[in-house]
């Protein structure tokens, strides 16, 4: 077959996607918003220092979210949860301590195979986290 | 006629490896918000226990996620964090009787649920006197005692009283913040602890594929695990 040939077009395109398809390692490493950005709408502060009862108020806030928790950590200061509902949700939250007087508060999250990467999901987050929390959350910059 | 087949085949191919790549499916929009139903679930995965001791009723949990057959996979006890899973049959005769129908008439293969994923998350906290009461910390630079305990008598002279600031400016690890959330706590106590427990199951068919992942919402299944851990509440408590 030549190389001028009407159905050369297609299969090129069927093999390079095909190749495309293979499992690299680029995804290991890979964000595609920018980094900044990102941890700005996944990141709010809280006037408080006890670290134990905000990473307590994260897991009943999960929890009110349809989150099962699947790992805890006080030293670490994470919590990790899985919400199941035909789609499989999963999330991790730190608290750390910002300056003398805060918290900070991260979270990401990811829906099947992605990561949610639109700041509305995560400022509804926010939204129930401080209702829960009594105390207003501010944004990082 | 054949070349306009292979080329038809070749598009074919194309569609189907683009569909293929990456999960098509949109987030939905409204993943992380509030639903008018979460009060109604917290309810029914609550109880309150009239106890003040986290520790003992953490065992007890533990102890009745192993009566259902439960292995436990993560706990945190300083953040009252119990997670457990089990791995059962999924196999339901109904099912395959469907599967055997579609098989013989459509020459279909759908695959019957062969097994199913139970997971379990239990958390306790401490049910807190006001749990409305929310308070900035105080910021000091530590120095001396003195300046400690008039800034205490001053911010916080209900939690911290003399003697508790005599007792603790002899150790000096701790800082005044960690001094006062803990006596705060100790305070806002109501001698109640709150648990919740939340139920998932992942059930995977005979091809070995997810077929349908979802909370457990049964009310019965939580009460029948509430009235459980009463009761082993009471054996840990008379320790029979």
């Amino acid at each position: 077959m030549s190389a001028k040939s009407p159905a050369f077009v297609p299969l090129a395109l069927a093999l390079l996607l095909c190749s495309s398809c293979a499992v690299g390692n680029n995804q290991v490493l890979q964000t595609s918003e920018s980094q900044v950005k990102l941890r700005s709408f996944q990141s709010r502060a809280f006037e408080t220092t006890d670290e134990e009862q905000t990473l307590r108020t994260v897991i009943a806030t999960l929890q009110d979210l349809g989150f099962i928790i699947d790992k805890a950590d006080l030293e670490l200061g994470t919590v990790s949860g899985t919400k199941l509902s035909g789609y499989q949700l999963r999330m991790t939250v730190s608290v750390r301590p910002r300056g003398q007087s805060q918290l900070v508060v991260r979270a990401n999250a990811q829906y099947n195979l992605k990561p949610v990467e639109d700041p509305e999901p995560y400022q509804q987050f926010f939204e129930a986290l401080q209702k829960a929390m009594f105390l207003e959350a501010q944004s990082v910059e | 006629m054949t070349r306009k087949a292979l080329r038809l085949l070749l598009w074919g191919v194309l569609f189907l490896s683009a569909a293929g790549c990456g999960p098509g499916t949109r987030i939905p929009r409204d993943i992380l918000r509030l639903s008018p139903e979460s009060l109604q679930d917290r309810q029914m995965q609550t109880r309150r226990f009239t106890t003040s001791d986290e520790a003992s009723l953490l065992s007890a949990s533990a102890a009745v996620l192993q009566d259902l057959g439960f292995q436990l996979t993560e706990s945190e006890t300083r953040l009252g964090v119990i997670v457990a899973s089990k791995q059962r049959d999924a196999f339901s005769p109904q099912q395959v009787l469907g599967a055997v129908v579609m098989a013989a008439l459509f020459a279909y293969s759908s695959g019957i649920d062969t097994e199913q994923h139970i997971r379990a998350s239990l958390v306790i906290h401490p049910i807190r006197a006001n749990e409305a009461e929310a308070y900035t910390p105080v910021r000091l630079p530590p120095s001396f005692a003195s300046d400690l305990q008039a800034l205490a008598a001053r911010d916080a002279p209900d939690i911290l009283p003399e003697p508790a600031i005599r007792k603790w400016s002899r150790k000096t690890t701790e800082s005044l913040e960690e001094l006062l959330n803990r006596e705060r706590k100790k305070k806002d106590q109501t001698g109640e602890m709150a648990v919740r427990v939340t139920f998932q199951r992942i059930i995977y068919n005979s091809q070995n594929l997810i077929s349908r992942c979802e909370q457990i919402n049964d009310p019965a299944v939580y009460q029948k695990f509430f009235d459980m851990l009463s009761q082993s509440v009471f054996l840990e408590a008379h320790d029979l």
